[in-house]
C-alpha cells in the first residue's frame, strides 16, 4: 500500500516537473534577442546612424530643400568645376548645372552632388564616440575630401564624355559612384584611425 | 595609421575593386546577361503579376537598339480596364478592343545588379574567415533582394496609384499619393541603395573582421570604448 502510495507521489511529481517547465513566449524571445543585439556598442551606433540618415533623407527629399540647398549646391559645384576645366583650356560655359561645351555638356544632378556621400560621412561623424574638437577636424577634413573628389568626378566625367563618350556611362553608372561611396567609408577608416591613436597617445602622455 | 593597418586597407581595396571589375565585365556578356535579366523579370511578375485589386504587372525585354540605357519594360494593365474597355466595345457593337497600358522602361543593372555586384565585392574583400563571408553574402543578398522587391513593389504602387481613374487600383487620395511618391524619391535613387548595402555590410561583416592587428579592435567594439581605449598601448609620435 504505501509502495503504491509512494510511486503514485513519484507520478504526480513528475507530471508537476513537465508542467512547470517555463514556457518562453515569442515576445521574451524577441525582448531577449533585442537586449543581445543592443548589448553591443557597434549595433547601438549603426541604430543610431540609421536614425541620423533617416532624419537626413526626409529632409533631402524635402521639395523646398532641392529646389534651394540641393540646386545651389549642384549649381557651385557647376560653377567650380567649369572654372578648373576652362583653366585646363576646355572652353566650357556654365549656366546654372550645365557645363557645355561644343563637345560634350554634363548636368549636376541628384547623386552626381555628392551630398549623400557626405551625409553618409558627416552621420557616422555625429553617432561615433569622440569629443567636439576631433569631431570638427574629421569634419572639415573629410568635407574638403569629399567635395574635391567631387570636383575630380566631374572633371574627369566631362574629359571621358569629351575623349571616351562610349565608356561614359560605365564610368558615371558603374565606376564613380561605387569608388565615391568606398572612399568616403575609407576617409571615414581613417578619421577613426586617426582618432584612436591621438587618443592613446594623449593618455599615455597624461599618464 | 601603421603599416599593418594600411597594407590591409590597401589590399582589402585591391581586392573589391578586382572582384568588382571582373563581376561588371561578367554582366556586360550575354552568357550572363540573359539568364540575369530573365530572373529580374520573372521576380517581378511572379511577386507582382497581380498587383493589389485587379493590377496586372508584365516585364518584357528591350532591345540594345531599342534603348540605350535600358534593357527591360514593365507593362501596366488592370482587370477594371479590360472589363471597361470589353464593355464600351460591346455598346458600339465591336468585336475587337484596344486597351491603353502604361509603360516605362527600367534598368536593371541599375535597379539591382550594381548593388548584388557591390554587395558580392564588398563581403568578399572583408578580411574575415570563408565561412562568415559565405554566410553573410547569402543573408545580405537574400536581404537586398528582399530590398529590390519592396523599392518595385513601391514603384508599382505609385504608378498605379498615379493612373488610379484608368486601373482602379492603389490610392485615389492626393495625400497619400504624395506620400508614396515622396518616400518613392528617397528609395528610387542610387545611393539610398548603396546604402543599404554599406548598412548591410556593417551590420552583417563588422562584428565578424578578423585582423591580427590590435589596433583593429576599437573598429569591432564589442565592450564600451572607453574600456578598449585603455587598452590600447601605443607608443606616443612624439
Amino acid at each position: 500500500m504505501s509502495k503504491n502510495k509512494n510511486q503514485k507521489i513519484k507520478q504526480v511529481n513528475n507530471v508537476n516537473t513537465t508542467t512547470i517547465e517555463p514556457q518562453i513566449s515569442w515576445i521574451q524571445k524577441i525582448q531577449e534577442w533585442w537586449k543581445r543585439f543592443s548589448s553591443q556598442v557597434i549595433n547601438r551606433l549603426l541604430l543610431k546612424f540609421i536614425g541620423l540618415m533617416t532624419l537626413f533623407y526626409l529632409v533631402w527629399a524635402n521639395q523646398y530643400v532641392q529646389e534651394t540647398l540641393v540646386k545651389e549646391i549642384a549649381n557651385m559645384y557647376a560653377k567650380v568645376s567649369g572654372e578648373i576645366l576652362n583653366l585646363m583650356g576646355a572652353g566650357v560655359a556654365v549656366t546654372g548645372d550645365i557645363i557645355a561645351s561644343s563637345y560634350f555638356s554634363i548636368g549636376i544632378k541628384n547623386g552626381c552632388d555628392g551630398i549623400e556621400g557626405l551625409a553618409i560621412y558627416w552621420c557616422a561623424l555625429a553617432i561615433y564616440p569622440a569629443t567636439l574638437k576631433y569631431k570638427i577636424t574629421g569634419f572639415l577634413w573629410g568635407t574638403l575630401f569629399l567635395v574635391v573628389l567631387n570636383i575630380i568626378r566631374i572633371i574627369s566625367l566631362y574629359e571621358i564624355g569629351v575623349h571616351v563618350p562610349s565608356i561614359f556611362d560605365v564610368m558615371h553608372e558603374s565606376i564613380w559612384q561605387i569608388l565615391f561611396i568606398l572612399l568616403t567609408l575609407v576617409g571615414l577608416f581613417v578619421w577613426v584611425d586617426w582618432l584612436h591613436r591621438n587618443k592613446s597617445a594623449h593618455s599615455l602622455l597624461k599618464s | 595609421m601603421n603599416v599593418n593597418m594600411k597594407w590591409i586597407l590597401l589590399k582589402s581595396i585591391g581586392v573589391f575593386f578586382s572582384i568588382y571589375l571582373v563581376l561588371l565585365l561578367m554582366f556586360q556578356t550575354e552568357t550572363v546577361k540573359k539568364p540575369s535579366v530573365q530572373f529580374y523579370m520573372s521576380s517581378i511578375e511572379k511577386v507582382y503579376g497581380n498587383f493589389g485589386s485587379g493590377g496586372e504587372v508584365k516585364v518584357k525585354t528591350l532591345k540594345a537598339e531599342d534603348s540605350k540605357h535600358f534593357d527591360a519594360i514593365v507593362i501596366l494593365t488592370s482587370k477594371f480596364q479590360k472589363n471597361k474597355a470589353i464593355q464600351k466595345a460591346r455598346k458600339q457593337g465591336m468585336n475587337t478592343t484596344k486597351i491603353k497600358p502604361v509603360k516605362y522602361r527600367i534598368s536593371t543593372w541599375n535597379s539591382f545588379y550594381l548593388l548584388l555586384t557591390f554587395l558580392i565585392a564588398l563581403f568578399l574583400a572583408t578580411p574575415t574567415t570563408w565561412k562568415h563571408k559565405c554566410k553573410g553574402l547569402l543573408l545580405g543578398s537574400l536581404l537586398l533582394y528582399t530590398f529590390f522587391l519592396f523599392k518595385t513593389g513601391w514603384s508599382l504602387l505609385l504608378k498605379f496609384s498615379a493612373y488610379h481613374g484608368r486601373f482602379d487600383v492603389g490610392f485615389d487620395n492626393r495625400t497619400i499619393l504624395e506620400s508614396i511618391n515622396y518616400l518613392y524619391n528617397i528609395i528610387i535613387n542610387s545611393y539610398f541603395g548603396l546604402m543599404i548595402v554599406v548598412l548591410l555590410w556593417f551590420f552583417l561583416m563588422f562584428p565578424v573582421v578578423k585582423i591580427n592587428t590590435k589596433n583593429i579592435q576599437y573598429l569591432t567594439p564589442k565592450t564600451p570604448l572607453k574600456k578598449i581605449n585603455n587598452k590600447i598601448s601605443d607608443p606616443p609620435t612624439v
